[in-house]
């Protein structure tokens, strides 16, 4: 147990030094740029620019800066908003999170799930017809843009469910009640069930012809016990290694999905800062990407050897 | 009455040559056998042919707008219709077709160039040199791409003005963030490859390492670099898409088919040809190329000899 | 007291009759039945920018918080200067330098504060001291350099004279000063509540729904960064009515096509308040359905697009920015711009680029917006026309090898609109002219920071009037030197003619302004293109939305009916 939480924290300390080496290249990067976000079309005097950057601490030499910001991250204060002034960063961030959170988990449900059972059905049906629409499906699936599939869903959940519904049962866009959280995770979810089908066909396939299984159903043992208890235990094995790249996937997805159902998550505001040249939101939803994404895949790593005792540090 | 021996019976020995089995040929033999791949094979032949064609002629051109009644429907003048500001949707997707091929292509070009040499000399030489690279790779693995190429575009487009607003700066934005599944396969091809025999056998003929990375292990691994480049190109168009979708793509009116659906995505409700057309192009292109690499990877691969 | 009685009678019939009129002008309103839920929402794409009045300059924050604070005068539905606080319209001195405000006795902040003489002094210092972008309202007053230097706090033009009146002595005179007034930079704030929170310069106070303290009618009640912002009516507001909304509700949703649909499933009463717009297909597709086309409200918005000519002919020629010659720069560029502008049929950018004509309009009457003082009259520009052969004349004698167009960049700032305008100017000019250009799009600081320096050869140009004075216009985009310009346009006529006129009421200048802007026709300074509108689309059952060129309607002026 001492082990184990010692291993944790060696990462987590990791995964702070990885978060803040990485946003720094951020910082630099757009720290280079020449010109601030503050100009407006009306008017603007020197004196009112002064203020801005003063305000932002953004008239300091840049390694002063940069030592401030450093230690703001530490503190886990990511400064404030150019464009909107008064708005805190790390709050806002904090809040975002928990959207896309929310999005991650039911898209990851999808993937699994629906991977899982592509997977499975297309090993036990192997080179029939089914494998073979299995195996389509799956590739289809990854093909496909996130942005298509999402349109296609904006459309027939959107609009013509709520024609052939009359208008009683539909999708909305945007954020707020439970009922906009499966298109949207769909959308997100489905590009990468494919990949899951495919290891699980495989692993599947593998596990089937084993020693241990042909002696099970040998004995007598119903074909269905046989697979549950014995090949998909062993099959899940190869998915949780991929799970940490595909949390990584589903969080990089996200950028684009979040974009297009108007989920007020970290990928929008990703892509509203970037737009609105919003450098400060910018380097912080960097920074909390890049903390997600290592913090996924400690989960990973410490759930793994839970799920397959053979496995020890 | 003593016999003389026996003479071999009359029958024509038939003795079978195996065919000369080189990669390549064996791997076209087997792509020929897997329909998907060849359906994939067949409509990037048709992508190809249409952004040729559209180099020297569109039955409008893609710029021009107001041809006719804006959101008009497919029609017989206008087959696939004109999209919100007038423009012929035909030629624009012709136009597109040339734009998917030089973003996919040129990144999978770029992304062999820099994958390529670094996973060579990684696997190659190992100790230091191997460390530090791979070091630099997990890194990379452990940031989300899609950010960092938005912020390579946005920085060396519009906030340096490095690099104008195009292609270039696309690819390189790509290139620069997906390097790392060419090197990391090239590297394990490396690795494994300088173990062989006949690896040991050049060297011990006096050939230098270049030679020996050049034309020993690299065609070699040429294999599975063919297919990693293969799959590389659909990620690189979707990237565009995707760029182009939110704005920070091409410049106008440059007809991208990432571009033209975010044209056509508001007016999805009452005029869908408008982005149904792209979205289809798109998603036909992206199979094609995923078909054509499942089947280039299977074909490649020796240990499904059958 | 009586002299009080009288105004504030006169006030409260004022605001009723624009209620009334608001209304749709029918009698007994009255007796409609009203909502049992009379909350008004709708939807933003960004978040509010400024919530302090010192520094606000969007129009979004503008069409917001007005509701929320107010000042000595306001404008009206009809954009008539009326007064608010200010218990009549100043007294001018004869050398129309000293302004004397007398204000009412029983105008109230939202904490029950009692409105004084220091409140509006404090609160224009700090504006003047904080140099928000509008902090120039109170460039005339002397005083203000060294405030704006941070020299001094405090304006030595205004003066106290009691707890409900004061002075201001400007510099010059400065006729459209009295307009200026009206601006949401003189807005007033409660003394004791800034300087409670900090100091007199922070801002902080107003970001918090416990310390945003106005004289408005509503005040916020509760704010989320990003995602919502709610107002409720003050109660026993001390100017009378409220209006019968209980609630106002924003919320952020950056996808207009989101917005739509949830306004369609009833979860929103508008789109349009706060500046807002619909998304070009879907307001195309709402003007041409007849049932549909009923909730939609295209008002005329004081904004004009233009296309602009870099008018510097060689370096420091003739604004000291000047870098170098441009091809349509003076006399010798006059061919040019004149074949530009005509080569542009509008009709066809309108149908396009304003999604048949209801995004904006065609500009055929100058630079200045149509139904804003200074405007020549329909059709009274003859570059504004669509003339194939008379352009394809003009650019052959101007540039007959095509070298002065050669690698011709268009600039403008991101956004859709500015995309749709330029994509279509490319199509139309590789049309009919021949000519190959290219658009370009930069972030609005860049874009505005360039173009300021004259960066850009050809390039888009808007202006969307703060107030409805042609001085707004000439003083910061057409005299020599002007801030917002981007052409390094000097006409030293011009210059004249508007120091002239800005030193005169309006009622004297108006002609000269109108002959400012016929030179500015005459010499095809500017490439006009469009006028703005503003679109509404609110529910049959919501009464009362809408607004002038500037401004939406207030939020007392909305009521909800049954449905």
């Amino acid at each position: 147990m001492r082990g184990t939480l010692l291993y944790i924290g060696q990462r987590l300390i990791l995964i702070a030094i990885t978060t803040v080496l990485v946003s720094s290249i951020v910082f630099l990067l757009l720290h280079q740029i020449p010109g601030n976000a503050f100009l407006n079309e009306t008017r603007q005097s020197e004196a009112t620019l002064r203020a801005e950057l003063h305000h932002y601490g953004l008239d300091l030499p840049l390694p002063q800066q940069y030592v401030n910001w450093v230690s703001g991250v530490l503190h886990g204060d990511l400064g404030e908003s150019l464009v909107n002034r008064g708005v805190h960063i790390t709050p806002l961030l904090l809040r975002e999170t928990s959207v896309s959170a929310t999005v991650g988990f039911f898209a990851l449900i999808v993937t699994i799930g629906l991977g899982l059972i592509l997977g499975v059905v297309a090993a036990l049906r192997q080179n029939t017809w089914v494998d073979y629409v299995a195996s389509s499906a799956a590739v289809v699936g990854y093909s496909v843009p996130a942005f298509v599939v999402a349109i296609f869903g904006l459309l027939l959940f959107g609009h013509y469910l709520y024609v052939w519904t009359g208008g009683t049962f539909f999708y909305s866009p945007g954020w707020g009640t439970p009922e906009q959280i499966p298109v949207p995770a769909l959308a997100l979810g489905l590009p990468y069930a494919s990949y899951v089908a495919r290891l699980t066909r495989a692993s599947m396939l593998e596990t089937i012809r084993t020693d241990y299984v042909r002696t099970a159903w040998a004995k007598g043992l119903r074909p269905r016990i046989v697979v549950i208890r014995h090949a998909l235990r062993n099959a899940l094995i190869p998915v949780v290694t991929i799970l940490g790249p595909l949390i990584t996937g589903i969080i990089t997805g996200s950028l684009v999905i979040e974009n297009i159902f108007g989920i007020p998550g970290l990928g929008k505001e990703f892509v509203t800062s970037i737009l609105a040249r919003d450098y400060n939101i910018v380097i912080g939803v960097f920074t909390f990407y890049a903390a997600l994404v290592g913090l996924a895949n400690l989960a990973v790593d410490v759930i793994y050897p839970i799920l397959d005792p053979r496995i020890r540090y | 009455m003593a016999q003389a021996a026996p003479l071999a019976p009359e029958i024509e020995i038939a003795y079978e040559m195996p065919e000369q089995a080189t990669l390549l040929s064996d791997a076209w033999r087997r792509i020929r056998r897997n329909r998907l791949a060849l359906v994939g094979l067949a409509i990037i032949v048709v992508l190809f042919i249409t952004a040729l064609i559209s180099i020297v002629w569109t039955p409008y051109p893609t710029w021009l707008q107001a041809v006719g009644p804006t959101y008009q429907p497919p029609s017989g003048a206008h087959p696939l219709g004109l999209d919100q500001a007038g423009r012929d949707i035909l030629s624009r997707i012709m136009g597109g077709a040339l734009i998917t091929i030089e973003v996919g292509i040129g990144s999978a070009i770029i992304v062999s160039l820099i994958g390529i040499p670094l996973g060579l000399i990684a696997g190659f030489y190992r100790g230091t040199v191997d460390t530090v690279i791979s070091f630099v790779i997990n890194i990379w693995y452990g940031i989300p791409d899609l950010l960092v190429a938005l912020i390579l575009v946005f920085v060396l487009s519009d906030a340096l003005h490095l690099i104008p607003r195009g292609v270039v700066v696309i690819i390189i934005a790509f290139s620069l963030t997906r390097w790392m599944d060419v090197a990391r396969l090239v590297r394990g091809q490396s690795l494994a490859l300088r173990e062989r025999e006949f690896v040991e056998a050049a060297r011990m003929a006096g050939a230098r390492d270049f030679a020996l990375l050049l034309r020993h292990i690299f065609p070699n691994a040429l294999g599975p670099i063919i297919v990693q480049a293969t799959f590389a190109i659909p990620a690189a168009v979707l990237f565009e898409a995707f760029l182009s979708f939110l704005g920070l793509g091409l410049p106008s009116p440059t007809p991208s088919w990432g571009a033209m659906a975010a044209d056509g995505y508001h007016g999805m409700d009452f005029a869908p040809h408008i982005v149904l057309a792209p979205t289809i192009a798109l998603s036909l292109t992206l199979m094609a190329f995923n078909w054509l690499g499942d089947g280039l990877r299977d074909a490649f691969d020796p240990r499904m000899r059958r | 007291m009586t002299r009080i009685a009288v105004f504030r009678s006169l006030a409260v019939a004022l605001g009723t009759i624009s209620v009334v009129a608001a209304c749709g002008g029918g009698g007994g309103t009255t007796s409609e039945n009203l909502a049992a839920d009379q909350t008004l929402s709708f939807p933003m794409v960004d978040d509010v920018g400024d919530l302090d009045p010192a520094h606000m300059s969007a129009a979004v924050d503008i069409d917001i918080f007005r509701n929320t604070y107010s000042g000595l005068y306001k404008f009206d539905d009809q954009l008539n200067e009326v007064a608010d606080i200010a218990s009549g319209p100043p007294k001018i001195s004869d050398d129309q330098k000293t302004y004397t405000f007398t204000m009412r006795k029983d105008a109230k902040f939202s904490n029950g504060d009692g409105v004084k003489a220091d409140d509006f002094i404090f609160s224009w210092n700090r504006a003047a001291a904080i140099q928000g972008d509008y902090a120039s309202v109170f460039q005339p007053v002397a005083g203000y350099d060294d405030v704006a230097n941070g020299k001094a706090t405090e304006m030595s033009g205004l003066k106290k004279i009691d707890d409900y009146s004061f002075s201001a002595t400007l510099t010059d005179p400065a006729g459209y000063w009295y307009t200026e007034v009206a601006l949401w930079t003189a807005w007033v704030v409660d003394k004791k509540v800034v300087l409670a929170a900090g100091k007199a310069t922070d801002s902080d106070w107003a970001s918090n729904p416990a310390t945003a303290i106005g004289t408005g009618q509503f005040k916020m009640t509760a704010r989320t960064p990003k995602q919502s912002v709610d107002f409720a009516p003050v109660a026993n507001w001390w100017g009378g009515s409220t209006g019968t909304i209980t609630k106002v509700h924003i919320e952020i949703i950056a996808d207009q096509k989101a917005q739509l649909t949830k306004y369609e499933s009833g979860g929103y009463s508008l789109i349009g308040f706060a500046n807002q717009s619909l998304d070009p297909d879907d307001v195309v597709r709402y003007n041409s359905d007849p049932q549909l086309k009923k909730q939609l409200q295209l008002n005329p918005s004081a904004r004009t697009t233009w296309i602009g000519f870099n008018m510097c002919e060689g370096l420091g020629k003739p604004s000291k920015n000047c870098t170098g010659p441009n091809p349509f720069a003076g006399d010798a560029g006059k061919l040019g711009r004149e074949a530009f502008s005509l080569a542009v049929d509008r009709d066809q950018l309108v149908d396009i680029a304003c999604s048949k004509g209801t995004a904006c309009t065609k500009a055929t009457g100058g630079v200045i917006t149509k139904g804003l003082k200074g405007y020549l009259g329909d059709n009274t520009d003859p570059w504004a026309v669509f003339d194939k052969a008379k352009a394809q004349q003009l650019y052959k004698q101007w540039d007959p090898d095509g070298s002065k167009v050669k690698n011709l960049i268009y600039t403008y700032n991101t956004s859709g609109f500015n995309k749709a305008v330029c994509d279509n100017l490319a199509s139309q000019w590789q049309a009919n002219l021949g000519v190959k250009m290219q658009c370009t799009a930069q972030d609005r600081a860049s874009f505005f920071r360039a173009r300021t320096k004259c960066s850009y050869p050809i390039f888009r140009h808007s202006w969307g009037a703060d107030y409805d004075h042609p001085q707004d216009w000439f003083d910061f985009l057409f005299v020599t030197d002007a801030g917002s310009g981007g052409s390094c346009y000097s006409n030293s006529q011009l210059d004249s003619m508007a120091k002239d006129a800005n030193a005169k009421p309006l009622s004297q200048s108006l002609e000269t302004y109108k002959k400012m802007n016929q030179i500015l026709v005459d010499n095809t300074i500017t490439g006009n293109l469009v006028y703005g509108v503003q679109q509404y689309l609110s529910h049959p059952y919501m009464k009362g939305v809408g607004g002038n060129a500037l401004y939406d309607n207030y939020w007392s002026d909305v009521k909800i009916l049954q449905h």
